[in-house]
């Protein structure tokens, strides 16, 4: 009876709800952990950056795994933190308010959540005009698109400003537009702090790489390995514009 | 053991219930569109009203990223389609037949059920329509910048015997239809540029040919607020200018009327509204600039966020308020609002949190300047409510009757 009950349960548990994975924590590495929370990154992609950084620094590959994978669970939890704050644990966007993202100045940029099935990373865009927004978006690679057209839920996003010369701003402004059409999308936020500004990349890095080159500044709150959106949005030397 | 099973399945139990609540984009039966009826033939012919629902281009990193399709027939009741996810998507009509895209896929619903699978999938959308003369359905795509570092805008036209696809080398900042013609508001972003084209698909090939540049006030860019319409003598849009720079948490800026003369290529622009130091820099953006003017009787209207419609005689170049809908919130927040012009009649998606179902459609006539009804719709705030883990946007709606 017993076992009738535990296998129905089991049976019942893995058809309704699909779980992707259970984390059974003695057996999964680093590595997995990793993939499991970056799905679109690959095994090969990630040793790779690895390797090279581990040769490059002196650290062991395992010291960096570790690292990469305190920088997502970092990232998680303050995504969740914020999604409690904001009163949508429930992810709801779908039936609360929504806003266009609206003007802002050349080279400012915004931020907004942005779900995935297995993590909200956020998403930022710049500012190429003052009503353009420039962003890095999975498969397309770069586009341009009209700030009244790019909408976002309201109270998830801001518009952030660099505390820069003007011609700072302009310069990595100028060069995120001058990239885009080059440099393809990346799906690794994970060690994109040490991967090169030309060639393919994700929002964070396209932001990060644009202020790094014009101005040496280092838009990452928290550096590390990877630069995420939250941690663009979050780094000193920005400004809130305002809150959308 | 057993400890390890029991932890096991309480692990499973609950990640279950987070994927339940958090995660899960299941549409019960009853709200969705059965894969077989969207195929009937009848399928169009109790159905009322589209609206097109889709999650952004960023949150499509998993590939998991949903449009919606929402169907309202004659009793106001609303069952959903679901497809993947296009950004900016939208909806056309034909004869007997709507034109369905997400981001691989192309539907034909209706007289014949179609679909065309997209060699190269698109991720943000331009604009779809109709071509009459041609029985020409085209769906125009935003799709970023080439190899090159050119700009592309992919277009697939084509009907029930297949579809073609060209590309327009160009950012388009906002477009229309004008009889059998396309015509668009092109951008050369990095010289702050504007230029009207004319894209015309026939059959077997396409041609894009220049209008004219758009002089703009200096220092200052422009953006669409209408489609581009046309008449007989005039193309017109409304676009809005801001100043290219010094744009913080106010905003300076000038909502303007564009005339471009056929045949003289004269530009004359009439200034609808003026915003001076606004703080609620988005409130006055239009539910959805694709659908936000509307040429009748030599009239041209235009509604913006603020639920005001103003009204430009095309004869006397006069322009007034002509009405304002009530109850349209200041503060530039969206709850999925949504119009659509046909003839004499504006009909606009309504939400009010107060009621049961939550969104209406208004009905107004244009030439009163006055509401005549409201239309219930029954089961879209369940469809939105079920959608979770993703936020998900109204782009389109189109009364079909």
């Amino acid at each position: 009876m017993k076992k009738h009950l535990v296998t129905s349960v089991l049976a019942f548990c893995l058809t309704a709800f699909s779980v992707p994975s259970a984390f059974a924590q003695n057996q999964i590495t680093y590595k997995d952990e990793i993939l499991s929370m970056q799905p679109d990154l690959t095994s090969a992609e990630l040793l790779s950056s690895v390797q090279a950084i581990a040769k490059n620094t002196g650290a062991t590959e395992d010291a960096l795994l570790k690292k990469i994978y305190e920088e997502l669970k970092h990232d998680q939890t303050k995504s969740k933190e914020e999604k409690q704050q904001s009163g949508k644990v429930g992810t709801m966007g779908s039936s609360g308010g929504t806003v266009s993202v609206g003007p802002s100045s050349k080279g400012n940029f915004y931020y907004t959540a942005s779900q995935t099935a297995y993590m909200n990373h956020g998403h930022v865009g710049m500012y190429y005009s003052s009503d353009v927004i420039v962003e890095s978006v999975p498969e397309t690679g770069v586009r341009t698109i009209s700030t009244t057209l790019r909408k976002v839920d309201q109270g998830d996003a801001q518009v952030k400003s660099v505390t820069t010369s003007s011609s700072n701003r302009d310069n990595a402004a100028n060069w995120a537009f001058s990239r885009v059409g080059i440099d393809a999308y990346s799906y690794n936020f994970v060690t994109n702090r040490s991967t090169s500004h030309i060639g393919d990349k994700n929002c964070s890095k396209l932001v990060w790489s644009a202020y790094k080159l014009n101005g040496n500044l280092d838009l990452d709150v928290d550096g590390g390995l990877g630069v995420y959106p939250r941690d663009v949005r979050d780094a000193p030397g920005t400004q809130l514009v305002r809150n959308i | 053991m057993k400890k390890i099973l029991f932890f096991s399945l309480v692990t499973l139990f609950v990640g279950g219930l987070v994927y339940q609540f958090f995660f899960n984009q299941h549409i019960s039966a009853s709200l969705s569109v059965k894969k077989e009826a969207i195929k009937e033939k009848d399928f169009l012919s109790d159905k009322r009203a589209v609206l097109y629902f889709s999650t952004t281009a960023d949150q499509d990193m998993d590939g998991r990223g949903i449009s919606l399709a929402v169907f309202i027939n004659d009793k106001g009741e609303a069952d959903a389609f679901k497809m993947n996810g296009l950004e900016l998507g939208s909806v056309a009509a034909g004869n007997n037949e709507v034109l369905l895209v997400d981001r691989d896929k192309i539907r034909l619903v209706g007289d014949t059920y179609k679909e065309f699978n997209m060699k190269k999938s698109q991720y943000t959308g331009e604009r779809t329509g109709y071509l009459e003369k041609e029985n020409l359905f085209f769906t125009l795509f935003n799709s970023g910048f080439n190899s090159n570092g050119g700009y592309d805008s992919n277009i697939l036209y084509g009907n029930e015997k297949g579809f073609h696809k060209d590309n327009i080398p160009y950012y388009i900042g906002t477009s229309g239809v004008d009889k059998d013609e396309i015509i668009a508001l092109t951008e050369n972003i990095e010289a702050s540029e504007y230029f009207l084209r004319k894209i015309t698909p026939s059959k077997n090939n396409m041609e894009i040919q220049d209008i004219i540049q758009i002089e703009k006030p200096k220092n200052s860019s422009l953006s669409g607020s209408s489609p581009i319409l046309a008449d007989n003598q005039y193309y017109y849009m409304v676009l809005e200018s801001t100043p290219e720079n010094g744009v913080s948490n106010i905003l300076n800026s000038d909502v303007i009327l564009y005339r471009i003369n056929k045949k003289t290529l004269q530009q004359d622009e009439f200034t609808i509204s003026t915003y001076r130091n606004e703080k609620n820099l988005t409130a006055h953006y239009p539910f959805n600039i694709k659908n936000s003017a509307h040429l009748y009787n030599d009239i041209l209207y235009y509604a913006n966020g603020l639920g005001e419609v103003f009204a430009f005689d095309t004869k006397t170049q006069e322009m007034t308020k002509k009405f304002t809908m009530k109850n349209v919130r200041k503060d530039g927040v969206r709850f999925h609002e949504q119009l659509f012009y046909k003839d004499d009649n504006l009909y606009v998606v309504r939400h009010d949190e107060k009621l049961k179902e939550k969104y209406y459609i208004e009905h107004y006539s244009l030439t009163e300047g006055k509401k005549i009804e409201n239309i219930k719709i029954n089961g879209l705030n369940d469809i939105l409510k079920s959608i979770k883990g993703k936020s998900i946007y109204s782009y389109d709606f189109k009364m079909l009757k």
